[in-house]
C-alpha cells in the first residue's frame, strides 16, 4: 500500500510506502507518474518535494503489479487544480492499463451519500444540485448547488436530512442557513439539529429501520432493521412522507378555498 | 374496477390469428374477458383504428448500474429534452437515457406497456429492481449477466453441467431475473487483463475453456431450468468488420440442441453483429448470409438493434467493445469491472447518415428484418439506447412498412453505402400484422408470457389503439401518418385501466416485474457449496445478495420446475 498526502495520517502509518507531497501540488505529482509510466524523462531532481528517482521506482511498481487501485478523495478534488487532478489520474490510470489491470474510485464519505447521488441520477437524470424550481429538473453546479445558494443568500428555508452542513459548509452558507426556518431529520444531534427550528429525530437505518445503502463502487448493500426504535421515532422516510402528505393536503385545501 | 368494452376496432392479435377484423374487445379485473357487463361499463369508441396487444420490447437498456452511470455521465444529453410535471405525472429528462419515471411515460405513450432490461450485473440487481419500482405503467424484468461468471466458467470448464444449472437456478431466485443473458463470452473476463476473445475457439485466459463451450453449456442448462426464454445472446466480436462469420458459428454451435421448431438460442441485436470485410474500409453487410442461415433454421430468434442517425449513448457489458468505440470516436467514456461476473462500457455516439460505415449499418438492420422471411423469428428493437433511443420506433415502423420510407432517407444518406445497400432490390413491405408480430406478439411468445402480446380470453388487458384506419390508409405511402399514429398510442390500456388517452398519461400506474422462480431439487445440497464461493469470491455476503421479493414493489413470478 502506498500512501500519498501532505501529512503523515494513521493510514500511512500502515502503509508500505508514504509520498510527502508538498500542498496543492498533486497535479504536478500525477503528471510527472504519467511521463514516467510513458517511458519519458524527467529533467528535474524533485517533483513537489518528491525525489524523481522515489517517483521512479513507484511507477515501476505500478507498472509491474498484476492489479492495482487509486483511491482518491476530497484532498486531490477540492486542492488547487480540482476537477483537473482527477482528469489527470483518470488519465494515470489509461496509461497504467498498457501494461497491466489498475483502476481508479473515488472515496465517498459519509455514509451513504453514494446512494443519494444513484438515487437522484435515476429520478431525474443528475446526481446532485437538482431544482425543480421550473416543473423540471436542472442542473447546473454552481448556480443550483446548495452551497451556492446559501452563500449568495437566495433560500428561504432548509431542510436537511441526515447531513450536518453547519460543520462541512463555507460559514457564509451556514451562517444563511441557520438565518431562515432550519429543519432538521436526523437521529444523531448535529451542530445543524442545535441550530435548527424543528429537530425530528430520526429512527437510526441499518439497526432500527432498513433500507439500502450503495457502497462506493455503487455495489447495493441491504440494511436490516434488529431492534424496534424509540416509542415515536420514525424512520426517515416516514417522517418525510407524513410531511409530504400534509403539504399536499394544505395546498388541496387552499385550491379548493380559491 | 368498471369493465372496460373497446368496440369496432381492427384487431391485429397475430398469435389467435386475427388479421384487421373488426371486433369488441371486452376487459375485467385486469383480463381480457368474453363479455363485459354492470351498470358502470365503460366504452371505447375504436371505430376506424388499430386495436394491437401493448407492445413488448425484448431488449431495451432502460434501468440498472450501467443506465445510470450513463446518465451521471451525460448531463448535456438531458438539458433539450425534459418532461414537465403534470397533474398526473412527475417531472424527468430524456433524451437518450431518460430518468426512469420519463421512460415509463414515454413508452407507453407508443402504446407499449412491457419492456425487459437485457444486462443486469447479479451483484446489483437490487439496484435495478429499485429502478423499476420508479418506473411506472410498463411490466419489466431483467436478464442477470452470466456468460462471464467465475462460477459458471468452472462449472463449464469441467463439464459439470448440473452444478451450473443449480447456480443459474439459484442466481435467478437470488437476482429476480428472468433470462439468461451472454455478453461476449469469455470476452469480458479476458478484458480484466486487457485481453479479447478472437473467435469461439480462442481460450479464456486462466479457465480453460472457449466461448463455443460457454454458448453451448449455458444452452444446456437453459434447457434442464425449462426457462420461458433462450438464452439471449449478445455475440463475441460484435461491432468488428467480419464479425458475420462468428454470429453464424454461435447459431450453428447449438444446432445439435434444438428439439422440433422451438428455438434455443437469441441472438440479440443482430445488426450490429452481421458486418463483413477485413476492416472499416471494406467494411460490408454480412445480412445475407444471417438471412439465409435464418431463413434455413428454426432453432435461432433474433432483434434488429435498428440504426438511427443520431446523437445516442452507447451502453453494453462488452467493455473491449465499447473501448474500440471510445478509440474510434474520441468520446468521454466509462469503463467498468464488476468483480467476478462481468464488465461494463458507455460511450456517447453519434450515428451520421454521411459515414459510409454508420449509413452501412441502418441498411443492414432493414435488410434483416426484411431478408428474414418469417417475421416471429426477428424482432424490432433499437438495442435502446445503443443504435438510437426507443421513442424512434414509430420511424422504424415506417421503414419496415414503407419501401418509400426507406427511398426517402437513401436518398440523403452516404452515395457508396446507398450503392452497395441491398434494400434497393427488396420490395418486401411489413403489413400491420407483420407490424404487431414484429413489436409485440413475437417478442412475448420469444418471451414466453402467456398472458402477453394477445388479446384472447384470459390474456393481460394491455392493449394499444393506434388512431390509423387500415381501409383508408396505405402504410407504404402514407408512411409519415402510420409514424404519428405509432408515436402517439389514442389509447393504452394498462392492466385494464386507461393509462394514455391521445398520446397524453391520463393514469400512472405500477408495472410488474417478472421473473423466474426455478424448483430444483438440490437446492439444500448445493448451498454450502455456494456459500463458500462467496467466502471466496466476493465482497458481499451471500445473504446479501438475495433480492428478497417483498424488495420489488409488484412481483410476478413465473414458476419453472427444473430436470435437476
Amino acid at each position: 500500500m502506498i500512501v500519498v498526502d501532505v501529512r503523515r495520517t494513521r493510514t500511512a502509518d500502515i502503509a508500505d510506502y508514504f509520498l510527502k507531497v508538498e500542498p496543492n501540488k498533486d497535479y504536478e505529482v500525477l503528471e510527472a507518474l504519467r511521463a514516467l509510466v510513458r517511458d519519458e524523462e524527467i529533467d528535474v531532481d524533485q517533483v513537489a518535494g518528491i525525489p524523481v528517482k522515489t517517483l521512479e521506482d513507484l511507477a515501476d511498481i505500478m507498472m509491474s503489479c498484476k492489479f492495482g487501485v487509486i483511491f482518491f478523495g476530497l484532498g486531490l478534488t477540492m486542492s488547487a487544480g480540482k476537477l483537473r487532478n482527477v482528469d489527470t489520474a483518470i488519465s494515470l490510470v489509461r496509461d497504467l492499463n498498457r501494461y497491466t489491470k489498475f483502476m481508479i474510485m473515488p472515496m465517498r464519505g459519509h455514509f451513504n451519500v453514494t446512494g443519494a447521488n444513484v438515487v437522484y441520477s435515476w429520478q431525474t437524470g443528475y446526481p446532485y444540485a437538482v431544482d425543480f424550481s421550473r416543473g423540471y429538473p436542472r442542473y447546473n453546479p454552481g448556480e443550483t448547488s446548495v452551497v451556492d445558494i446559501l452563500a449568495r443568500g437566495e433560500s428561504d428555508a432548509g431542510l436537511v436530512v441526515a447531513s450536518d452542513p453547519v460543520a462541512h459548509f463555507p460559514k457564509a452558507a451556514a451562517e444563511n442557513l441557520v438565518k431562515k426556518p432550519l429543519i432538521v431529520v436526523d437521529p444523531e444531534p448535529t451542530a445543524t439539529s442545535l441550530l435548527a427550528d424543528v429537530v425530528f429525530p430520526s429512527a437510526f437505518v441499518g439497526l432500527e429501520a432498513e433500507g439500502t445503502a450503495y457502497r462506493m463502487d455503487h455495489v447495493p448493500l441491504p440494511l436490516k432493521k434488529v431492534v424496534e426504535p424509540p416509542n415515536g421515532c420514525l424512520s426517515d422516510v416516514d417522517v418525510l412522507q407524513r410531511i409530504l402528505d400534509r403539504v399536499r393536503k394544505i395546498r388541496r385545501e387552499k385550491v379548493e378555498a380559491a | 374496477m368498471s369493465d372496460l368494452l373497446i368496440k369496432n376496432g381492427f384487431v391485429y392479435d397475430p398469435l389467435n390469428k386475427i388479421d384487421g377484423e373488426i371486433m369488441d374487445l371486452a376487459i375485467r379485473n385486469g383480463k381480457i374477458v368474453e363479455k363485459a357487463e354492470g351498470n358502470n361499463l365503460k366504452i371505447v369508441d375504436a371505430s376506424g383504428m388499430i386495436v394491437m396487444p401493448g407492445g413488448v420490447d425484448i431488449h431495451s437498456h432502460i434501468a440498472g448500474a450501467k443506465v445510470n452511470a450513463g446518465r451521471m455521465l451525460r448531463p448535456e444529453d438531458h438539458f433539450k429534452d425534459v418532461e414537465v410535471k403534470t397533474e398526473k405525472t412527475r417531472s424527468g429528462v430524456g433524451r437518450s437515457i431518460p430518468s426512469t419515471f420519463t421512460t415509463g411515460y414515454r413508452y407507453a405513450r407508443m402504446g407499449y406497456t412491457t419492456v425487459f432490461d437485457p444486462a443486469m450485473p447479479a451483484l446489483k440487481a437490487r439496484h435495478t429492481h429499485e429502478e423499476f419500482n420508479d418506473t411506472p405503467i410498463i411490466d419489466t424484468a431483467a436478464y442477470p449477466l452470466l456468460g462471464d461468471s467465475w462460477f459458471v466458467l468452472e462449472c463449464l470448464a469441467e463439464d459439470k453441467i448440473e452444478e451450473c444449472a443449480a447456480y443459474v437456478a439459484w442466481t435467478m431466485n437470488a437476482t429476480k431475473g428472468y433470462v439468461v443473458k451472454v455478453v461476449n463470452p469469455g470476452g469480458l473476463e479476458a478484458w480484466g487483463f486487457g485481453r479479447n476473445m478472437r473467435n469461439i475457439d480462442d481460450t479464456v485466459p486462466n479457465f480453460n475453456i472457449t466461448p463455443r463451450e460457454i454458448v453451448h453449456g449455458l444452452c444446456k442448462v437453459n434447457e434442464l431450468l425449462h426457462m420461458p426464454h433462450t438464452i439471449h445472446v449478445h455475440t463475441n466480436n460484435l461491432g468488428k468488420p467480419g464479425n458475420y462469420v462468428t454470429t453464424l458459428e454461435t447459431m450453428k454451435c447449438v444446432e445439435d440442441l434444438a428439439r422440433g421448431d422451438k428455438p434455443v438460442i437469441h441472438i440479440t441485436h443482430c445488426q450490429f453483429s452481421a458486418f463483413k470485410g477485413h476492416d472499416w474500409r471494406t467494411f460490408a453487410s454480412g445480412s445475407e448470409e444471417i438471412a439465409k442461415y435464418m431463413n434455413n433454421h428454426s432453432h435461432v430468434t433474433t432483434d434488429m438493434g435498428q440504426v438511427i442517425f443520431t446523437n445516442t449513448t452507447t451502453m453494453t457489458a462488452d467493455g473491449p467493445f465499447q473501448f474500440i468505440l471510445y478509440q474510434l470516436s474520441g468520446n468521454k467514456w466509462i469503463n467498468g469491472d464488476v468483480e467476478t461476473e462481468t464488465s461494463t462500457g458507455i460511450v456517447p455516439f453519434t450515428y451520421s447518415r454521411k459515414s459510409y460505415v454508420h449509413a452501412t449499418q441502418w441498411s443492414i438492420g432493414l435488410e434483416l428484418a426484411l431478408l428474414i422471411k418469417d417475421p416471429w423469428k426477428i424482432y424490432l428493437t433499437t438495442d435502446h439506447p445503443n443504435a438510437g433511443p426507443f421513442i424512434y420506433y414509430p420511424r422504424v415502423i415506417s421503414w419496415l412498412t414503407s419501401r418509400a420510407a426507406r427511398e426517402a432517407v437513401m436518398k440523403k444518406m452516404n452515395r457508396r453505402a446507398r450503392e452497395k445497400s441491398l434494400l434497393s432490390s427488396i420490395d418486401r413491405e411489413y403489413t400491420f400484422y407483420e407490424v404487431a408480430i414484429a413489436t409485440r406478439a413475437g417478442q412475448a411468445r420469444a418471451l414466453g408470457l402467456k398472458n402477453k402480446g394477445h388479446l384472447g380470453v384470459g390474456a393481460d388487458a394491455d392493449l394499444a389503439i393506434y388512431n390509423i384506419n387500415p381501409t383508408i390508409v396505405e402504410p407504404s405511402k402514407d408512411f409519415k401518418l402510420v409514424r404519428k399514429a405509432f408515436k402517439h398510442a389514442a389509447y393504452t390500456v394498462k392492466g385494464g385501466e386507461i393509462v394514455v388517452k391521445d398520446g397524453e398519461i391520463v393514469k400512472s400506474v405500477d408495472g410488474k416485474t417478472f421473473w423466474v422462480e426455478t424448483e430444483t431439487s438440490c437446492a439444500d445440497e448445493f448451498a454450502p457449496r455456494l456459500k463458500q464461493v462467496f467466502e471466496d469470491y466476493y465482497t458481499v455476503k451471500y445473504e446479501n445478495y438475495i433480492v428478497p421479493e417483498h424488495h420489488l414493489a409488484v412481483s410476478c413470478p413465473v414458476h419453472t420446475k427444473a430436470e435437476i
